[in-house]
């Protein structure tokens, strides 16, 4: 039988997480803390790269799948 | 002349030919259907899809440009890159399964397809397809600009019809194998490109700041005013609003273009799609790292030095690549990275031309011209017009200004946004109406025009007032407000009105995956 995959609703978090992070600019426009010389401003970019893959990761994982009960037959929306 | 380098260089490219050609027999199927030559089939699994979508979002004109940008204006134009890559993944991962599931059950070649379908306007779907086919003709020609930059730091002549011949012939090679093998020759050329790619990245950013001591000396030399951004005063929000506006208009128009759309349909599901969204900030990363190298050839002062100051005065912070690679390793690796870097050009170059391709071929050959044709004659038709497409990406490097070149392509960027609202919000609801979608989109892209003309084409910050507060932004993304609120208010007057709506041939249980 036809499944399609859904996405839990708590997953959307994951999803909107590191876009919210990376929009927030005033939180990393410094050069302090800076990392083996790196100012924060780059490191922390892109350790968000890092985390964006998890998190990415962990939505992935977490798709459930169901039935396709939005049968073709029916009309449409 | 760099022999020992042009040596190395030459024996990559000429290996990428053979795989090019070879590629037809690849997973062998009749190439004369628009499926097979233009999608590969959509049988890609998740390794090659990464590596085509990698070779085919991050482009030689990027490893060119991100540095150069970091050399010449610092974080603003040149780390935008990063957020930008992160914002993408998260909505490519809620959006593109949807896309690739109504086009597997339709058989969509491109998304004007879907758009043709969806919302039962053929004029609409060639909106979509001409906008797509504008905004990539520019984005080829850059990438030629990527290949022209290396190949006058080998020492080639840059000037006169000898200079011109080496891109001529990589040109006609790269031509003739994407003829022949279609989406197969860039699929397999991308898994050289991208493993060179990230040896020689990953090499640069290891080895210079080594030699130079650590990082720390190399950011020490970089001026304040390019190492952060400007933060907002009371009248204006400065940097920060246009760092982030950059980075989600070109978030939002990245999956529009049309060679992403086609190697995202080649890909063999929506969970390979789904495990690429996870996959692919590998290479945001990379292109991080690459970023610093543009910081790495302004703390060498590489644009002092008496050998580099000619090709700097022509090419600009485009060349602070090149000569960082030159001054910092031996020949052969020279030829490594610079091959690396030519070939980055023929995959991105080698898939847009397919997707333009296909486009003229779905969208306006068959829809308008010839009705009647059969799946070989579009095939042949789209052979031919990849070869148009190229010809004239080429002209365009060869004969017209490159400042034009990018000046289109800044705008074929906030062109290719105004499709959003037919394409992705057209995914998800039918409720906006064709003519509101078509009103739309003129009104999106002529504002972005005007917008962009009032920068004189220079830039695409356009500083909004807003109150007291300037507010500077990325036009594309203005622009796209304009469209939707404009989308709005038509599909609202055209209810009213009671006129006919357009029909929708899928069915909501194509969009699941």
């Amino acid at each position: 039988m036809k499944v399609r995959r859904v996405l839990p609703g708590w997953a959307y978090v994951l999803l909107v997480l590191p876009c919210l992070a990376i929009v927030c600019v005033g939180t990393y426009n410094t050069v302090e803390p800076a990392w083996l010389g790196i100012p924060f401003f780059y490191w922390y970019q892109l350790a968000l790269v890092l985390f964006s893959m998890v998190s990415i990761g962990i939505a992935y994982f977490s798709l459930r799948e169901v039935p396709d009960d939005t049968s073709n037959a029916e009309s449409k929306q | 002349m760099h022999t020992i380098a042009i040596a190395v260089f030459l024996f990559f490219f000429i290996l990428v030919t053979v795989v090019g050609f070879l590629a037809s027999r690849w997973r062998r199927a009749d190439l004369n259907s628009l499926h097979e030559w233009g999608l590969a089939g959509r049988r890609f699994g998740t390794a090659v899809s990464w590596f085509l979508i990698g070779g085919d979002l991050y482009t030689a004109y990027t490893f060119i440009a991100v540095p150069a940008a970091m050399f010449g204006a610092g974080a603003m134009t040149g780390f935008f890159a990063v957020p930008y890559t992160i914002l993408i993944y998260p909505m490519g991962f809620l959006v593109l399964p949807k896309l690739w599931s109504v086009a597997h059950k339709h058989g969509f070649v491109t998304p004007a397809d879907f758009v043709r379908a969806r919302f039962g306007s053929k004029h609409l779907a060639l909106a979509i397809a001409l906008t797509g086919i504008i905004a990539t003709m520019p984005y080829i020609a850059l990438q030629l600009k990527g290949i022209q930059v290396v190949i006058a730091a080998l020492g080639f002549p840059t000037e006169g019809l000898i200079g011109e011949l080496p891109l001529l012939i990589a040109f006609m090679v790269l031509a003739a194998y994407t003829y022949n093998s279609g989406l197969r020759a860039p699929a397999l050329i991308a898994i050289v490109k991208d493993l060179l790619i990230y040896i020689t990245v990953l090499s640069a950013v290891i080895i210079i700041p080594i030699k130079m001591g650590g990082f720390g000396p190399i950011f020490a030399k970089v001026p304040a005013e390019k190492l952060l951004l400007k933060a907002p005063t009371a009248d204006s929000l400065n940097q920060f609003s246009a760092y982030v506006t950059l980075a989600m208009g070109s978030a939002l128009a990245l999956f529009l273009y049309p060679h992403s759309a086609t190697a995202l349909m080649s890909a063999s599901g929506p969970q390979t799609l789904r495990r690429n969204m996870v996959l692919l900030p590998a290479y945001s990363l990379l292109l991080g790292l690459l970023a610093f190298l543009g910081y790495m050839a302004l703390a060498q002062g590489l644009d002092k030095l008496p050998e580099y100051q000619h090709y700097f005065a022509q090419y600009k912070g485009q060349f602070a690549v090149p000569a960082l690679f030159l001054a910092n390793f031996p020949e052969w690796f020279v030829g490594v990275a610079f091959a690396a870097i030519a070939i980055g050009a023929l995959v991105p170059a080698a898939i847009m031309s397919i997707a333009a391709a296909n486009l003229y071929t779905r969208n306006i050959y068959k829809e308008f011209l010839r009705p009647d044709a059969s799946p070989a004659d579009e095939t042949r038709v789209a052979k031919w017009v990849s070869l148009v497409v190229k010809v004239g990406a080429l002209v365009f490097v060869l004969g017209i200004q490159s400042d034009f070149a990018i000046q289109l392509q800044l705008l074929g960027g906030i062109w290719i946004c105004q499709t959003l609202p037919s394409v992705f919000i057209g995914l998800f609801t039918r409720w906006l109406d064709y003519r509101a979608l078509l009103f739309g989109w003129a009104s999106g892209v002529a504002w972005g025009t005007w917008a962009a003309w009032t920068l004189k084409f220079k830039g695409s910050l356009y500083v909004l007032h807003l109150g007291g507060m300037a507010v500077p932004g990325y036009a594309a993304l203005y622009a796209l407000i304009i469209n939707i609120v404009v989308a709005v208010v038509v599909t609202l007057l055209v209810r009213a009105m009671k006129m006919a709506p357009g029909v929708d041939s899928t069915q909501p249980g194509d969009y699941a995956g």
